[in-house]
């Protein structure tokens, strides 16, 4: 626990050192405060999908592929992997460290969207609807961190960066696009099929908490998928040392 | 592949054969491509059965075998290399990750799985009323069922979306029911889909159960509620309110499923249907005239019947509610003591009145004739035209007014829907109703009234023919609202809370909230008319008046220039304060 922790800090020490991430977050800022006043200036609605449907939707496939493609791509190609390999540490502590600390980064990126929040209410003199915010801003944290752990898993598997940083991006991409297909009964056929699908596209669960609702199912999908592509990522790590 | 015997080494293969291993592992790749294709589509389009989406199995396969067949060597030799165990070790590792991961899925997912609305607006969940009847399942011999009907799905691209939707809705609804039963009255209600196209037999014994002989493809979504031998349909037509302009076009539809779903139970439960008389005979608005308000009734198991008080004075003995919807001309006095009569044994009178104005054609020219009967109960009407501003006479006719909002004025269990769905009630011309003291052991509570500053404007009492000179100058009795739109008057409450036995009235201020153009547009006229009869027919705990559950819609005050700023602040500055962080990051690194 104690090395997780260290690692974890020096990742974010790392992160917050790093003016890639800060130039991320500026695009990052950019693209979801275009979004938000387009959609507020048209709507005028004071609800949490103007401020968190882009969040959880498209950001984070644009994103996630930039802040993570060097975690693990970029220490193989430098050979810092098998040096923090060598160290007593874990291989599941080091990933772990890695995932928690761009997840974190993460976050405190999306905390300054609180500006957004807070310009809307300016606006707006009546109840606020806090819990449906609250459920909101839980699932796009869920949702982003599904891509991020599918990120590092991306970068486990290459060298180089760049190319992890596509792959992430057009399969992440893939992803999006076959959730609005699979809603299609032209394109699939309802019944259990389509169910199984939807269930499978991680659009689907993050609506639920888009609609101010926690279901325990959403919340088990989410941790259970960031679960197994830690593990994934992790056998894939390990799995220099058996070469 | 052949080794050299002595030495162990390989052979040098021909160059034709290594040129076919290369095709034949190209072409295996492409096969596999191709096979797991095929596979997926046929998975998602359920074309196993099909043919022609069978045919690229018949071309795929051969050539996997083949390629595999001429590949045979180099596959056997890459098994033994270490690269194979690595990926072999990494494969079962993630497999039995992925059984892990489906156990738990299954285990926290879907067999002990939680939800909790955290929204203001509690949209996703089940009304009290519906918990309660859910609750009185347990005392059931035999479990309820809804039976989902499926049909083909449509060919027509939206309407197969709108089908799809509701279906979702449909689903999930009953999800939320079926949740909500384990808990409170376990294994006591189920739902099932039953697909009319491929379960003929099913369908036959559901349709012998219901009395039908066919089923029609219209009737697909429909849900059918069993209980032994009981059994209910509810159409799509039931879980839907459509909302009309004034000129009876559709604004589109609103899912109400849980009003028609509890509704739909409690009358499986309890078929018994209650009369509701109609009255006509002195230019009421009739039955056939009040389309919507009569239907709505209909879907709560009331029986609505016509009643002609001016040929049959009497109202009948099995009458739960009577309605008086805009007389136009004064009652005669054979029908004031036939209503009379009614009060006086407990009956339940819903009285909608207009003001009365000869300059307009549409309104009475006539006072009711029922102003004495109604103050022996301690409501009186007015003459006077309840409005919201000054609007000039024109040819000797006012221009029609502008709507008068209506707000609960009560915190009576009867208009609680109404303040549950935050609707107000819609007025155009009402009269003023006004409340006096009470007999001993009555009395008589405000159930609507107007919004005291409603644009700012003052609310006043106007004259009921000059509206160009309202009564609002000096000595007017009542300038400024809130005035009083709706009132009911019942016997007074025991101490243990029941209600002793006895007349009960409700009396609005326009008859146009229940005409069809009001009635079907307005979700609050819709409730408050409702929620009348209901309580009117003493049906406190055992009706489905629940509104439609929708997100109140917040609006922000947002001009063109603020948009404009906000668009500087967070799209222009907000990120260019983080790359100026970057910059003076990267600088502090470099130096």
């Amino acid at each position: 626990m104690r090395n997780f922790v260290a690692l974890t800090r020096r990742e974010l020490l790392s992160v917050y050192v790093s003016p890639l991430a800060y130039g991320a977050a500026a695009v990052f800022m950019f693209l979801f405060g275009a979004f938000f006043v387009v959609q507020f200036a048209r709507l005028k609605l004071v609800e949490v999908t103007a401020v968190v449907e882009p969040l959880g939707h498209i950001l984070p496939a644009l994103v996630a592929p930039v802040l993570t493609m060097r975690l693990l791509a970029e220490e193989r190609r430098m050979g810092t992997l098998e040096m923090l390999m060598t160290a007593p540490v874990g291989d599941l502590e080091v990933v772990l460290a890695k995932f928690f600390g761009v997840w974190i980064f993460y976050a405190s990126m999306v905390a300054l969207t609180a500006a957004h929040v807070g310009a809307m209410l300016w606006f707006y003199d009546g109840s606020v609807d806090w819990g449906g915010f609250a459920a909101g801003y839980l699932g796009m944290l869920l949702m982003a961190g599904l891509f991020l752990a599918y990120g590092l898993f991306v970068s486990s598997l290459f060298e180089s960066p760049i190319l992890a940083a596509l792959i992430a991006f057009v399969s992440g991409l893939l992803v999006l696009m076959a959730g609005f297909l699979i809603s299609s009964p032209v394109l699939v056929k309802p019944g259990l099929q389509q169910d199984i699908l939807n269930f499978l596209m991680p659009f689907k669960h993050y609506a639920t908490f888009l609609q101010g609702v926690v279901d325990t199912r959403d919340l088990v999908y989410f941790a259970a998928s960031i679960a197994y592509l830690l593990f994934l990522t992790t056998k894939v790590v390990e799995s220099r040392k058996w070469r | 592949m052949a080794l050299n015997g002595a030495s162990g080494e390989r052979a040098p293969r021909p160059a034709g054969v290594t040129r076919l291993v290369k095709a034949a592992r190209l072409a295996g790749t492409l096969a596999c491509l191709g096979l797991s294709v095929n596979v997926f589509v046929c998975v998602v389009r359920d074309r196993f059965a099909d043919a022609r989406a069978l045919a690229p199995f018949a071309v795929f396969a051969p050539l996997l075998l083949a390629s595999a067949w001429i590949c045979r060597e180099e596959f056997k030799a890459s098994l033994r290399g270490p690269r194979m165990r690595v990926a072999a070790h990494v494969l079962v590792q993630a497999l039995l990750g992925f059984i892990v991961l489906g156990a738990v899925l299954y285990a926290f997912g879907f067999r002990f799985h939680a939800r909790f609305d955290l929204s203001t607006d509690a949209v996703y969940e089940l009304h009290e009323e519906t918990l309660g009847r859910l609750a009185g399942l347990k005392d059931l011999a035999e479990p309820v069922e809804a039976v989902v009907l499926a049909g083909e799905p449509a060919a027509d691209p939206n309407e197969r979306r709108e089908v799809e939707r509701l279906r979702a809705e449909l689903n999930a609804l009953l999800e939320r029911y079926k949740r909500h039963a384990d808990e409170l009255a376990p294994g006591r209600f189920g739902f099932s889909t039953l697909n009319m196209l491929a379960e003929p037999s099913r369908l036959e014994r559901l349709g012998k159960r219901l009395g039908l002989a066919t089923f029609t493809p219209e009737m697909s979504e429909s849900v059918v509620l069993l209980c032994g031998e009981r059994a209910r349909l509810l159409t799509k037509r039931d879980f839907f309110v459509v909302n009309r302009t004034p000129e009876g076009v559709s604004l589109g539809a609103r899912f109400h499923g849980e009003a028609a779903l509890t509704a739909g139970l409690r009358l499986l439960l309890n078929p018994a249907a209650r009369a509701v008389y109609v009255a006509h005979g002195h230019g009421e608005r009739t039955v056939a005239e009040l389309t919507g308000f009569v239907e709505a009734l209909r879907k709560q198991n009331y029986d609505v019947r016509g009643l002609d008080l001016a040929a049959a004075p009497r109202v009948p003995d099995d009458a739960s509610a009577l309605v008086l919807c805009g007389p136009r001309e004064t009652y005669r006095p054979a029908a004031v003591a036939a209503l009379q009569a009614y009060l006086e044994r407990g009956g339940r009178l819903f009285l909608l009145v207009d003001p009365v104005q000869p300059a307009l054609s549409e309104m009475p020219r006539a006072e009711t004739g029922l102003g004495d009967l109604l103050q022996g109960y301690g409501i009186r009407l007015r003459q006077d035209l309840a409005t919201r501003g000054v609007r000039p006479a024109v040819l000797g006719e006012p221009l029609p007014l502008e709507q008068l909002v209506a707000l609960p004025a009560s915190r009576a269990l009867l208009l609680r829907p109404l303040a549950e769905a935050r609707a107000p009630v819609y007025f155009e011309r009402p009269c003023a109703v006004e409340g006096l003291k009470p007999p001993e052991g009555r009395e008589v509570a405000k159930l609507l009234e107007s919004p005291p500053y409603q644009t700012r404007e003052a609310l006043y009492w106007a004259d009921p023919v000059k509206l160009a000179a309202p009564r609002h100058e000096a000595g007017a009795e009542s300038l400024q609202g809130p005035v009083p739109l709706a009132l009911c008057a019942g016997p007074v409450k025991s101490a243990e809370g029941a209600e002793t036995q006895g007349a009960r009235i409700v009396v609005a201020a326009e008859s146009r909230i229940l005409a069809d153009a009001q009635f079907m547009q307005y979700m609050g006229n819709h409730l408050f008319a409702l929620a009348s009869v209901r309580w009117l027919a003493g049906g406190e705990d055992a009706g489905a008046s629940i509104p439609p559950r929708s997100p109140k819609i917040r609006m922000a005050q947002l001009e063109e220039r603020e948009a404009e700023v906000l668009m500087l602040l967070l799209v222009i500055i907000l990120p260019a304060l983080l790359i100026f962080v970057g910059v003076v990051v990267w600088a502090s690194r470099r130096t």
